[in-house]
């Protein structure tokens, strides 16, 4: 069985990915990406690996992204709508309330997809 | 890139397309100077005064770099609070522009404002895009929490919407936004609130 943290992580200008045993993804720096068939692909891997090794949860820390485009929000919703949709494990993002983005735009997830995700901020 | 201007006169040519306000984007006034024996540091500018201007063209790929420059000019000038708002308002606006702009020049400006810096981007585009704005704006102003949770919805079907970046420009970095139109040249004005 493949683990979580074997997915390759694509090189996107600006941004900082990393993977950690047994199942968080840390994402820092920024993402302004016009074309996000890479990012949705690795968050498409993440999401399989995560179903196929039965992991109940997977948590995404955001709070160093101090800058995304609204192609980027877009693909954290496609995240969140595969996650609702297969309801194998649960999304729980780590977020900054200070980056009004994030505040924002996972405030809405929730709205969408609540039993799917759960956000949690940082202290 | 940064230049000294005089305040804009107030448009008279509006066509029937009427600006769809959030709020009053008031055109810049000429302030009387106070009397003083002496003055020992130039006069601010007036409310409203582009501090600078950078002109690309539709389709370019100057969105990065562009936004990159303002968003630290901006950090420079006003401050990490106002620039981290702005940052959002500028990118969003631009990237609208540069890819739903038709032939002719993007201008994009950084207004010093009575109280608060804002950003104003101008384009040209089809009247279809037009309407598309002007319904989009309608439904902004009236529930912009729902209008985005909506462009969030449909963003996720696989078309990314241009709706989602003036949305997040109100509701997110709560921007004061005014659309103004005229002929088939669009004018995006949004104002950090402080």
């Amino acid at each position: 069985m493949k683990s979580f943290t074997d997915v390759s992580v694509p090189a996107v200008p600006g941004l900082e990915v990393l993977l950690s045993a047994p199942n968080r993804v840390t994402m820092k720096g920024t993402i302004t990406l016009q074309d996000g068939s890479a990012l949705s692909a690795f968050f498409r891997a993440l999401h399989g690996r995560a179903r196929d090794n039965k992991l109940g949860e997977v948590e995404l820390d955001v709070t160093s992204l101090r800058f995304v485009n609204s192609s980027a929000i877009r693909l954290f919703v496609d995240w969140a709508v595969w996650v609702h949709g297969d309801g194998a494990y649960k999304l729980r993002c780590r977020i900054d309330r200070r980056q009004t983005w994030q505040k924002t735009s996972f405030s809405a997830l929730i709205a969408m997809v609540d039993d799917a995700i759960v956000v949690e901020e940082a202290s | 890139m940064d230049r000294e201007r005089k305040p804009d006169p107030p448009s008279s040519s509006k066509t029937a397309w009427s600006s769809h306000s959030s709020g009053s984007f008031k055109s810049p006034s000429h302030e009387s100077q106070p009397a003083s024996a002496t003055r020992v540091a130039a006069p601010l500018p007036a409310p409203g005064t582009t501090v600078v201007q950078i002109l690309c063209s539709s389709g370019s790929s100057l969105l990065e770099p562009t936004h990159a420059y303002l968003t630290a000019y901006c950090k420079a000038r006003f401050g990490a609070r106002a620039s981290d708002k702005l940052s959002v308002a500028i990118y969003e606006l631009l990237a609208n522009a540069i890819a739903y702009g038709s032939l002719g020049d993007v201008v994009v400006e950084i207004l010093e404002g009575t109280v608060t810096p804002g950003v104003r981007v101008a384009n040209n585009t089809t009247m279809a895009r037009i309407g598309m704005l002007n319904g989009h704006v309608s439904k902004l102003r009236a529930d912009p929490g729902k209008t985005l949770l909506d462009e969030m919805k449909r963003s996720s079907s696989g078309t990314v919407r241009p709706m989602l970046g003036l949305v997040r420009v109100v509701h997110e970095v709560g921007c004061q936004l005014d659309v103004s139109v005229t002929g088939q040249r669009v004018v995006v004005t949004a104002f950090s609130r402080g």
